[in-house]
């Protein structure tokens, strides 16, 4: 196997432990009333907050372009098209295309 | 009378002859893989993109898809062909990679307390391969509409086609390199959109008035973070900072 091979395998491993040892770890340790209160709610929060961090992350190239002013109008634009559509129909995929779809549109028109 | 009573039972014993439990988990896992559509959408052409990418950079077809199929952490693999083709050793790439994936250590905690007590019938190594950020997201936005004693193999449903769209638009990439070296504008920034469409149509099926509080706070917290530190920092600390006021705000009761 080649040096870039056995790198990648190496990166594919631990990014695998990542994400199973702490459900190991999970099923295996008893918990008391109390540890098991404040770390619910921690956990309960993980869901929204991860959701929110990434969706800021995955926004914040095209507000820092080079046409900020653009970019925010065009992005605020394309986020209210997929909250009015999955207010009116609901589902993930629908909306998230017409978001993409709108926003597409209004880069080539705008830039 | 007799005829009808002795089709009835008749119908009653076939029935109960021929009811297999495990039709009922295969219809759940192709609801999950239903429900993993709206994540391809996202994943095929990011994968796609990863896979021109590596190309373009000199990294051979072989590594290229040995990424998506054992590494398959969206943004990491562009950090990790950057550093290979950088001549970065392992020394410098494994930490980054582990660095920059460090947020997927909660995410299997905070899935477990969705799916049935107890263990339930999923060995953990499946658990836990396709636990992305898109699918965690996807998973706790939806998981709650879906009967107890089905999740797990919706779950598994759910995994199986983000992952297989991410390994085929990988795949995808790698075949028709050549052809996609100049897409149009529109197309290009569509694309690019896809994955902030997706988590805003997540964030909105998990319920923002409920978790308004907690939301507002991981903005805040996020967007001065993303200021001065790489993306993949501010992503983990500012989830955690998140839920760390989740938990303090549901111990006094003032959410």
């Amino acid at each position: 196997m080649s040096d870039l091979a056995v790198i990648v395998a190496l990166c594919g491993a631990g990014t695998f432990l990542l994400r199973l040892l702490p459900i190991w770890q999970t099923r295996r340790r008893p918990h008391t009333s109390a540890t098991s209160g404040r770390l619910h709610a921690f956990l309960q929060g993980i869901g929204p907050a991860a959701i929110t961090a990434l969706l800021v992350v995955s926004l914040w190239p095209a507000l820092k372009s080079s046409e900020p002013a653009v970019q925010t109008m065009v992005t605020v634009m394309a986020l209210a098209v997929i909250y009015a559509i999955k207010r009116w129909r609901g589902g993930i995929a629908g909306p998230t295309l017409a978001g993409a779809l709108v926003y597409g549109f209004l880069i080539h028109l705008l830039t | 009378m007799r005829d009808v009573a002795a089709s009835t039972d008749e119908n009653t014993i076939h029935r109960l002859m021929h009811t297999d439990p495990s039709d009922s988990s295969l219809r759940w896992f192709v609801r999950g893989l239903v429900t993993s559509l709206s994540i391809a959408a996202g994943y095929v052409p990011i994968a796609f993109s990863f896979g021109l990418a590596a190309l373009q950079a000199g990294l051979s077809p072989f590594i290229t898809i040995l990424t998506s199929v054992v590494v398959y952490a969206g943004a990491s693999q562009f950090v990790l062909i950057a550093l290979l083709t950088s001549g970065a050793g392992w020394f410098t790439t494994v930490p980054t990679v582990l660095l920059m994936n460090a947020r997927h250590l909660f995410y299997g905690p905070a899935l477990l307390t969705r799916l049935p007590r107890h263990g339930g019938s999923i060995a953990p190594p499946l658990l836990a391969y396709g636990l992305t950020d898109e699918v965690f997201a996807t998973a706790l936005g939806k998981i709650d509409d879906i009967p107890g004693a089905s999740r797990e193999a919706w779950y598994l449903g759910l995994q199986s086609g983000a992952y297989g769209s991410w390994v085929g638009g990988t795949i995808l990439g790698v075949s028709l390199s050549s052809s996609f070296q100049n897409p149009p504008v529109f197309v290009e920034a569509a694309l690019s959109f896809i994955l902030p469409g997706l988590f805003f149509a997540l964030l909105l099926e998990s319920g923002v008035v409920r978790s308004a509080r907690t939301i507002a706070v991981t903005t805040l917290l996020t967007l001065v973070l993303i200021i001065m530190l790489p993306s993949y920092h501010a992503l983990a600390l500012g989830m955690l900072g998140g839920a760390a006021f989740n938990m303090f705000t549901a111990r006094t009761g003032s959410s």
